[in-house]
C-alpha cells in the first residue's frame, strides 16, 4: 500500500507542480503589461515628446493610445507595431494621457504629459533681438565688402 | 534597439559600407600621393579651383546634420523649423566676402587660429582655440553618433559597430591624403549626394500628396502648421546665428579659403550656399510627410532616413544609405583634417615645438588625426542624446565669435579686450539661456551679448591695427 500511496502522493505533487508552473506562466503571460521607461509625469515646452517602453517578449505587438481624459474616453491608437518607442510632436497646450498594451493584453499604467508652450511674448522678443543682431552683422559685412574684394 | 523594423538587411548594409569604404580609402591614398609638402597636406597646394571649391563647400555643409537634423527640425518645429534650418545657408553666403578679405590679408595663412593670434594676441588666441577645438570635437562626436544611429536604424547594424566603421574609414583616408584626399572625396561625395537627393525628392513628391500631408498635419500635429509656435519662432534666428558662428570661426571653412584662390573662394562660398539652401527644405518636407505615410518614428533624428528609405523601398533604401554615408564621410573627413591642422599649427608648432621640420609637423598631424578619431570613438560609444542636444550645446560658444571675427577683419579699431570679453560674455550668457530656456535661444543670446560687448569695447578702447601684420611671413621676411 505504501507504494501506491507514495505514487499517488508523488503524482499529486508532480501534477500540482506542473499546474502551478502552467498557471504561473499563464499569470505571467496575462500580466505581461508593458511599462513606459522613465517618468510617468512629463512636461513639454515645445509640444513634442518621445515615449519609450520596455520590451516584454519576442514577437510582441504593442499598441499605444492617446487621450485627453484620464478615463481614456475617445482614445486614439497612435501606434501599433513592434517598435519600443515613438515620437509625438505638434501638440497644442493641454494635458494628454497615454497607455500601452501588448498583443491586446492589459493596459499599462497611464502616462501623463502636460504641454505648456513658451510664452509668445518671450519668443517674439528673442526673435526681434536675433533679427537685430543678424541685420547688423549683414551691414558690417556688406559695408566691408568693397574693401574685401578690392 | 528601439526600432525593430529595418529597411534593408544587415548583409546589404555591410556590402554598401564595404564598397564605399574601399572606394574612399583608395581615392584618399591615390590623391594623397600629391601631398609632398605641408602646404600640400594641409591646404591641397593652395591651388583649388572653383568647381572643386564649390563641391567641397557644398558637400561639407551637407552633413549628417542636414540630412538628419533638418528633418528633425521640421518634425519638432514644423514649417518654421524647416525655414530655421535652411537659414544656415546664410552662414556660407555671408562668409563669401570674408573669404575674399581673408585671402587678401593673409595670403600665406594656415588656420583661423593664425588670424586671432595675429589680430588680437595670445590670450584671445588661447580662448578662441578652446572654443574652436571644443566645437570641432562636438561636431565630430555628433557625426560619429549619427553614423552609428543611421546604420542601426536602416540596416540593423549594431550602433557600436556602425559608428566604429565610419570613424575608422574617415580617419584612414584623411591620414593618407590630408586636404587633397578630403577635397577630392568631397567632390565625388557631393555628386552622389546631389543625385541621391534628386532621386529621393522626386520619389517622395510622386508618392505623397501635399493635400493629404496638410490635412493629416492639421488633425494630428496642428502646432507644426502654426506660424506662432513659440519654440520655432525662437529657433529661426537662433539657428541662423549658430550657422553664421559655425562658418565664421571654424577652421573647416578657413582652411578651404587658404586652399582656394581669392576669386574662387568668394564664388565657391556663394554658389555652395545657394545650392545648399533648398536641401533642408526638401529634407524637412520628407519629415512632415511621415505621419501620412504611416511610419513610426522612434527617434526624431532618424525621421529623414526612415521616411526616405520607406518611400523608396528596398532598392531606393540603398540609395538613401549611400547618400547618408557620403554626407557623413564628407563632413567627418573635413573635421578631422581641419581640427588636426588647428592643433598642429596653433598648438604643436606655435606653443610646443616652434622649430619643427616639415617631416615632424606631418608626423604630428598624422598622430593628431589618429588621436582625434580614437577620442571621438570613446566618447561616441555611449549614445549621449539626440544630435540636437549634442550639437547645440556648442552653439553659444561659436555664436560669441561672430563679432570678434567680423570686426577683426573690417575694423581697425576692434581690439583684443573687446574680443576676449565678447567671447567670454557671449558664451556664459548663452549657456545660461541654454539651461534655463533651452537651446532655442542659446546661440542667439550668445551672439547678441558678444556683439554688444565688442561694440562697447571698440568705442571705449579704440585700437589702431595695421592690416599688414596679418601677413605673418611677409612681415617676418621684411623684418
Amino acid at each position: 500500500m505504501t507504494f501506491p500511496y507514495r505514487t499517488t502522493t508523488f503524482s499529486s505533487w508532480y501534477l500540482s507542480l506542473v499546474l502551478i508552473l502552467i498557471s504561473s506562466l499563464n499569470l505571467v503571460a496575462g500580466d505581461q503589461r508593458p511599462e513606459f521607461r522613465g517618468k510617468y509625469e512629463l512636461m513639454s515646452r515645445d509640444g513634442h515628446v518621445r515615449l519609450r517602453w520596455q520590451a516584454v517578449g519576442p514577437n510582441a505587438i504593442y499598441e499605444l493610445q492617446q487621450s485627453d481624459t484620464p478615463a481614456f474616453d475617445n482614445a486614439e491608437t497612435i501606434y501599433r507595431g513592434p517598435d519600443l518607442a515613438t515620437f509625438i510632436s505638434g501638440l497644442p497646450d493641454g494635458v494628454y494621457y497615454y497607455r500601452l498594451r501588448m498583443n491586446d493584453g492589459d493596459w499599462s499604467e497611464p502616462l501623463t504629459l502636460t504641454v505648456k508652450h513658451y510664452s509668445l511674448q518671450l519668443a517674439l522678443t528673442l526673435a526681434g533681438l536675433g533679427a537685430i543682431v543678424f541685420l547688423l552683422t549683414v551691414a558690417l559685412v556688406l559695408k566691408g565688402t568693397p574693401k574685401a574684394i578690392r | 534597439m528601439e526600432h525593430q523594423s529595418y529597411i534593408i538587411s544587415p548583409e546589404h548594409g555591410w556590402i554598401i559600407i564595404a564598397g564605399l569604404s574601399v572606394l574612399w580609402i583608395g581615392l584618399g591614398y591615390y590623391w594623397g600621393r600629391r601631398a609632398k609638402s605641408m602646404d600640400g597636406y594641409m591646404l591641397a597646394g593652395r591651388r583649388v579651383g572653383l568647381a572643386l571649391g564649390t563641391a567641397t563647400v557644398m558637400a561639407t555643409w551637407v552633413t549628417s546634420n542636414t540630412t538628419m537634423l533638418a528633418p528633425q527640425f521640421a518634425l519638432e518645429l514644423g514649417i518654421w523649423g524647416m525655414i530655421a534650418y535652411s537659414t544656415a545657408a546664410l552662414g556660407l553666403l555671408l562668409f563669401a566676402p570674408l573669404a575674399a578679405r581673408i585671402r587678401r590679408l593673409m595670403p600665406r595663412g594656415y588656420t583661423s587660429g593664425d588670424f586671432i593670434r595675429l589680430r588680437y594676441g595670445k590670450p584671445a588666441w588661447v580662448l578662441f582655440l578652446l572654443i574652436s577645438i571644443f566645437y570641432g570635437f562636438i561636431w565630430l562626436i555628433s557625426m560619429g553618433m549619427a553614423g552609428g544611429i543611421l546604420m542601426n536604424a536602416i540596416a540593423g547594424i549594431p550602433y557600436e559597430i556602425g559608428m566604429s566603421v565610419i570613424l575608422f574609414v574617415c580617419v584612414a583616408y584623411t591620414l593618407f591624403g590630408g586636404l587633397y584626399a578630403v577635397i577630392g572625396t568631397d567632390y565625388v561625395q557631393s555628386v552622389l549626394i546631389l543625385i541621391g537627393i534628386v532621386i529621393i525628392g522626386v520619389a517622395v513628391f510622386q508618392l505623397v500628396d501635399f493635400g493629404t500631408v496638410y490635412a493629416d498635419l492639421s488633425t494630428d500635429k496642428p502646432m507644426l502648421l502654426n506660424a506662432l509656435l513659440p519654440a520655432s519662432i525662437m529657433a529661426v534666428f537662433n539657428n541662423l546665428l549658430f550657422g553664421v558662428g559655425e562658418v565664421f570661426h571654424s577652421n573647416v571653412w578657413w582652411s578651404r579659403v587658404f586652399a582656394m584662390s581669392q576669386k574662387a573662394g568668394r564664388r565657391a562660398y556663394l554658389i555652395g550656399g545657394l545650392i545648399w539652401l533648398p536641401v533642408p527644405v526638401a529634407a524637412g518636407f520628407i519629415a512632415l510627410s511621415s505621419g501620412s505615410i504611416g511610419i513610426n518614428i522612434t527617434r526624431p533624428d532618424m525621421v529623414g532616413p526612415l521616411v526616405a528609405a520607406n518611400v523608396l523601398g528596398q532598392a531606393g533604401a540603398i540609395v538613401v544609405f549611400m547618400v547618408f554615408f557620403c554626407s557623413l564621410a564628407s563632413s567627418l573627413d573635413s573635421l578631422l583634417a581641419s581640427t588636426s591642422d588647428l592643433i598642429t599649427q596653433d598648438i604643436y608648432k606655435k606653443m610646443i615645438k616652434p622649430q619643427a621640420s616639415e617631416a615632424q609637423l606631418r608626423k604630428a598631424s598624422s598622430r593628431i588625426v589618429l588621436g582625434l578619431g580614437f577620442v571621438a570613438w570613446i566618447v561616441c560609444l555611449p549614445r549621449i542624446g539626440t544630435l540636437a542636444d549634442v550639437l547645440f550645446f556648442a552653439g553659444p560658444l561659436v555664436a560669441s565669435t561672430i563679432w570678434p571675427i567680423a570686426t577683426g577683419l573690417f575694423w581697425r579699431k576692434a581690439n583684443a579686450r573687446g574680443a576676449i570679453a565678447g567671447m567670454i560674455a557671449g558664451s556664459v550668457t548663452g549657456l545660461v539661456f541654454y539651461f534655463v530656456v533651452g537651446w532655442y535661444s542659446a546661440s542667439l543670446i550668445g551672439a547678441a551679448t558678444s556683439m554688444i560687448v565688442v561694440v562697447l569695447f571698440t568705442y571705449l578702447f579704440p585700437g589702431t591695427f595695421e592690416w599688414h601684420k596679418l601677413d605673418e611671413k611677409t612681415a617676418a621676411s621684411n623684418a
